[in-house]
């Protein structure tokens, strides 16, 4: 009952951390004038302050692995908008299909190929 | 006032229902095959149809599921962190690799979008396609395309390359760890990182996180670099 307890406080506080420096990145970035996705943003605070350890990993382990086994959930209404899209996407249909399809097999199989030739190229020198 | 707020709760409820009602049924061996968000999203789609809900409506309760993007992808810097050792080891490659790829997903859907004469809205929207949804959607939103349709884009490339991500590098005998998990994330992202931790290779999900990652905060410098200079070109072309 005090491991829950002490987990459900560790949740609640890890939670409020990233609400706290997702509102902080935005309002920063407005009061900057910056056009940057704040999120990533504030992804790169988070690392950072993580790195430098001023906020402990433990504290926020749990809630982290929570939002991330939740993710994929998150997209589902983003998904369904797409239908208000509907025909705009009907005319592009091809083009967009072509785009994804092609587009991320050749990033794919090229980004593979180039970094497995670039490994065995420097791989003497810093070879683990 | 308290029926809408309960709507509201019913929405945000029903999306997560959904979401974990479809995973269940991924667990059965026939269904093994179709991404959880794809069955949830068409139930729902087909909810809102059979009640005649029009989107924005529902959306007054989902708002909130979106919402919760921001937490989580910065939730994704603890993920980064415990691999950092990974970035160290071979880090010439892993870095070369980082700008690779992300300049070839950009150069791939500007010529692959003007060979298919698609309009310059939709090509803009789909320019962060390899980026994981949350950061995709704010570099539409910052750039002018269409936040929905980015997610369309990101969401379809994610479920390519979950299912033939693998097999496809198997074709191309691309057997290292690092190029795996490395082109993995970069092309596909956290999608493409949960097939690669389903096959229980945690080193290529350490990599494929790390690039996930490093390669969404490039395109989120990079395309809106691009869109003002092409547009200054542009403008210069026509005076």
């Amino acid at each position: 009952m005090k491991l829950l307890l002490k987990k459900m406080f560790r949740m609640l506080a890890g939670f409020s951390i990233l609400l706290v420096l997702q509102i902080f990145s935005e309002k920063l970035l407005h009061f900057l004038g910056v056009k940057f996705p704040a999120t990533i943003f504030g992804m790169i605070i988070f690392a950072l302050l993580l790195h430098f350890k001023i906020i402990p990993i433990r504290l926020v382990k749990d809630i982290c692995s929570f939002m991330i086994s939740i993710l994929p959930a998150l997209f589902v209404p983003l998904l369904v908008g797409i239908t208000v899209y509907y025909n705009s996407i009907k005319q592009n249909f091809l083009g967009i299909a072509a785009v994804i399809v092609i587009g991320t097999f050749i990033t794919m199989v090229s980004t593979a190929i180039f970094v497995d030739k670039m490994m065995e190229w420097t791989g003497k020198k810093d070879a683990s | 006032m308290l029926h809408s707020f309960f709507v509201k709760i019913l929405y945000f409820v029903l999306t997560f229902a959904m979401f974990y009602l479809a995973k269940a049924v991924n667990r059965i061996k026939i269904f093994k095959k179709l991404p959880p968000i794809l069955l949830s999203s068409a139930v729902i789609i087909l909810f809102l149809r059979f009640f005649n809900i029009e989107f924005s409506e529902y959306n007054t309760g989902a708002k909130y599921v979106t919402f919760l993007l921001g937490p989580a992808t910065i939730a994704l810097a603890y993920p980064l962190i415990k691999n950092r050792e990974v970035l160290i080891q071979n880090k010439r490659a892993i870095y070369c690799g980082f700008v690779f790829a992300t300049f070839i997903a950009i150069i791939s859907v500007v010529v692959l979008g003007k060979f298919c004469h698609t309009s310059l809205s939709v090509i803009i929207s789909m320019l962060p396609k390899s980026v994981t949804t949350p950061i995709a959607v704010e570099i539409s939103k910052t750039t002018g395309g269409i936040p929905e349709l980015t997610a369309c884009a990101v969401i379809f490339t994610g479920i390519f390359g979950a299912i033939f991500g693998r097999r496809i590098l198997k074709l191309f005998k691309v057997q290292n760890d690092v190029a795996v998990g490395l082109s993995v994330g970069a092309a596909s992202h956290v999608m493409g990182t949960s097939s690669l931790a389903q096959e229980k290779q945690f080193k290529q999900v350490a990599i494929s996180t790390v690039a996930l990652t490093i390669v969404a905060v490039l395109t989120a410098v990079i395309v809106p670099l691009l869109i003002k200079l092409y547009l200054k070109f542009a403008l210069l072309l026509r005076i």
